[in-house]
């Protein structure tokens, strides 16, 4: 789908990224597509969806993070390119 | 037809006006270190020139578009052209001839304004807005975060963001 996007939200420490994650879903229709621990306390939570859904998610998922624990980074890719589906573990397809 | 002694006092009015002109009303805040005493010698044929500047406060702002290496070597040229000219170099010494930066004068905007400065978690944008609000401009410290719905409002509501390294 076109208008389908990927967002990611890292954060250290798992309790922020379970909250952020929380938050996501919460906030707007997206479905949480990945969990990464990279290690040294960095989790990261891939959502999918709409690309209105996704950056609105974000949002809110951030807001929490930071409310919660330490936020690293926010990202959005709309329409993200198919080649990184056979790469990463992203399905946003 | 003008006779030799018309000719002088022609000459001589006109070398009046012109050192007038040149050693006019001096700045009060540019003050410059050595003022200049040099009277130039008038060109030998100026006796026709009815068109001599009056002595009051002509205010020049050149407007230089300065986008590349080219444009800063052209304009330094044109700098050195200009103080080839004693009446251009007063002007400048004098602050009468200014010069104005045209075009893609972003920065200057956002230094007029106060600055909300966030250092650490998410930038939303709600903050943003509020901003926008409140006129300020953001300086985001190392560890702030922004949020891609944030940078988006950012831009429409044009509020400037800066990100320390």
């Amino acid at each position: 789908m076109s208008s389908t996007a990927i967002g990611m939200i890292e954060t250290k420490g798992f309790v922020a990224a379970l909250a952020a994650a929380d938050a996501m879903v919460k906030a707007a229709n997206v479905t949480i597509t990945d969990r990464q621990e990279v290690g040294d306390g960095l989790v990261a939570v891939v959502i999918s969806g709409e690309v209105g859904a996704v950056k609105a998610a974000t949002e809110a998922g951030a807001e929490t993070a930071s409310q919660v624990g330490e936020l690293v980074s926010v990202h959005v890719i709309p329409r993200p390119h198919a080649e990184i589906g056979n790469h990463f573990d992203v399905s946003a397809k | 037809m003008t006779s030799p002694p018309d000719l002088r006092t022609l000459i001589a009015e006109v070398v009046r006006e012109v050192v007038a002109d040149l050693a006019g009303p001096a700045p009060a805040a540019a003050a410059p270190p050595a003022p200049v005493t040099a009277t130039p010698a008038p060109p030998a044929g100026v006796a026709g020139a009815e068109h001599v500047t009056p002595p009051q406060l002509r205010e020049r702002v050149e407007a230089v578009r300065i986008a590349d290496d080219a444009d800063l070597d052209r304009f330094a040229r044109q700098l050195l052209a200009l103080f080839e000219n004693p009446k251009n170099r007063q002007d400048l010494r004098a602050g009468r001839l200014r010069f104005r930066l045209e075009g893609g004068t972003t920065s200057a905007v956002p230094q007029t304004r106060p600055v909300q400065r966030i250092d650490s978690g998410a930038v939303t944008e709600r903050q943003v807005k509020a901003a926008a609000e409140a006129g300020r401009r953001l300086v985001l410290g190392r560890r702030a975060v922004l949020t891609p719905l944030a940078r988006e409002r950012a831009r429409a509501l044009g509020v400037p963001i800066e990100k320390e390294r």
